[in-house]
């Protein structure tokens, strides 16, 4: 029982939590403008890379972070106009696939630019080394991940039905026309939605890259990993994120132990799809009303 | 005061290569009621929608000295646009109260008319979500909606479609209650009687054009009505 804690729980509660937070990032953007941005894990991997970036231009570490969180912002509100405002609430899946899409491409080459693609080792996040807790070796990082995820996910659950701008994104992922007829701009709310996907994507970058290398092609792994935890918890749903992470979390961590590394990728994605069979929406996603 | 002076002069709404409205000038002025009457097809929706901007469309659009037709539909209606559109288009997953409130945030002052009071059979249902509230009663929340974003025109899409004939007669109610406090109202109807009892004036449309304007009292409408539904 120890072993499966050490061995498969821990590390995979842990793992879970980053794919639940790029889980949590996709579904505040969908829920608002109905799309899914495929450049969501190279928003990730663009917050610890900018750190490194500003720290190695002679910024005090403080400082490098705030002109990281001001590179997301910019990055965030130049996607969001180019590839995802076209498309708010549009149904329009194949158009907004592709222009995400696009936009990961291109910002996976940017981020290979600084240091040609190599790995750097990240010093500013939180500690991975790890101590004794209650009989587990756990980390800082892996400890700091799981609170991450529950209180990203809480504050946003918080924000959408407690504050008025919430109110007014969750009026625009219900009706846009009647959004906008009572004064609502599509506009502005998908720029809210956007920056707000990118703040959580900051928040889980520097979890990443407190337990691994900056590299930055695993932006596109965890923007795969985190599209089958929204998937499996259902599009749009905060608490099936959140689920749905942690689960793909612990099911790969298993997969990796006790079948094999190679079946990890195969794992997940047959979980993906039995899921699918069974639960066509998804563990937290509801089904559309059928007017009758 | 709640009203004010909507004019809109040469509206023209396309949809690619289809002229759905060419060429339509109207005015409704505060405390007073226009209905568009005419065939499915003949504008009248794409006209409120043209007005509201929620399509692109054609010509000047002026809420009495503010010029709208340049603006977001969104910018519009805080501008005191009110727009109740065809097919309720309430929150579904948000409570009736909710529906209020989002609507009231965005205004730009306190509605001088409580939606409340228009509309009271609300108040028992404030905390239901609104998607499982009737047709009728998501109806009577899209007006209510509508009044609570503290508009000074009030353009209603067909708002008694597919209701029971007593809530038919409940909406004229209302609708004479928002004219009677001052509103402009401009309403796209497929019932003439309820243009005839809001004693409106009246536009009828027909393939985008405009084809009679006569009052609703005028006795010649359903002939004219009619004509325009069979050309």
């Amino acid at each position: 029982m120890d072993e499966f804690l050490q061995t498969v729980l821990v590390p995979g509660l842990a793992d879970g939590a980053i794919y639940g937070l790029v889980a949590v990032g996709f579904a505040t953007l969908f829920t608002t403008t109905g799309v899914i941005n495929f450049a969501h894990g190279q928003m990730v991997m663009l917050m610890p890379m900018s750190v490194l970036v500003a720290v190695g231009a002679g910024l005090p570490v403080w400082l490098a972070y705030v002109a990281a969180l001001a590179v997301m912002v910019v990055v965030a509100l130049t996607v969001e106009w180019t590839a995802v405002r076209p498309f708010v609430q549009s149904g329009q899946s194949a158009s907004w696939l592709l222009s995400t899409l696009a936009v990961s491409v291109v910002l996976a080459e940017l981020l290979a630019v600084p240091y040609s693609g190599e790995s750097r080792n990240f010093t500013y996040g939180v500690s991975k080394h790890r101590f004794d807790l209650a009989g587990l070796a756990v980390s800082p990082a892996e400890l700091t991940a799981v609170a991450a995820l529950f209180v990203v996910a809480g504050l946003l659950v918080v924000f959408y039905r407690r504050t008025r701008i919430g109110l007014e994104l969750r009026a625009i992922a219900d009706d846009l026309d009647g959004a906008e007829a009572i004064g609502i701009s599509r506009a502005r709310a998908s720029q809210i939605a956007t920056v707000l996907s990118a703040l959580v994507a900051a928040v889980t970058g520097v979890l990443v890259a407190s337990t691994q290398l900056v590299t930055p092609s695993l932006g596109l792994s965890y923007t795969f990993y985190g599209f089958v935890a929204t998937a499996i918890g259902g599009m749009g749903s905060i608490g099936g994120a959140v689920a749905g992470g942690l689960v793909i979390g612990v099911v790969s961590q298993f997969a990796g132990v006790h079948v094999g590394s190679l079946t990890v990728n195969l794992t997940v994605f047959l979980l993906l799809v039995v899921v699918y069979v069974v639960r066509p929406h998804g563990l937290f996603g509801a089904a559309p009303v059928r007017a009758v | 005061m709640n009203g004010g002076r909507l004019k809109v002069d040469a509206l023209r709404v396309r949809y690619g290569g289809v002229t759905a409205v060419e060429d339509l000038s109207l005015t409704v002025e505060p405390g007073t009621c226009l209905a568009l009457l005419g065939a499915n097809g003949a504008g009248k929706t794409s006209t409120l929608r043209g007005i509201g901007g929620l399509e692109s469309a054609g010509g000047g659009i002026w809420l009495d000295d503010l010029r709208l037709d340049n603006l977001p539909a969104s910018r519009r209606a805080r501008a005191g646009l009110g727009h109740v559109l065809e097919g309720r288009h309430v929150f579904k997953s948000l409570s009736v109260a909710e529906n209020l409130r989002v609507a009231a945030a965005r205004a730009a002052h306190k509605p001088e008319l409580d939606p409340l009071d228009l509309l009271p059979e609300l108040r028992p249902m404030l905390q239901r979500l609104a998607g499982g509230l009737s047709g009728g009663q998501q109806q009577m929340l899209a007006i209510a909606r509508a009044v609570a974003g503290a508009p000074r025109v009030i353009m209603l899409d067909e708002p008694t479609n597919g209701l029971s004939p007593k809530l038919v007669g409940r909406t004229i109610e209302i609708l004479a209650d928002l004219r009677d406090a001052g509103f402009a109202v401009l309403l796209v109807e497929q019932r003439v009687e309820v243009a005839q009892k809001l004693e409106a004036d009246v536009v009828v449309l027909r393939h985008g054009h405009v084809a009679h304007r006569v009052r609703g009292t005028d006795p010649e409408l359903p002939d004219l009505l009619q004509a325009a539904y069979l050309s």
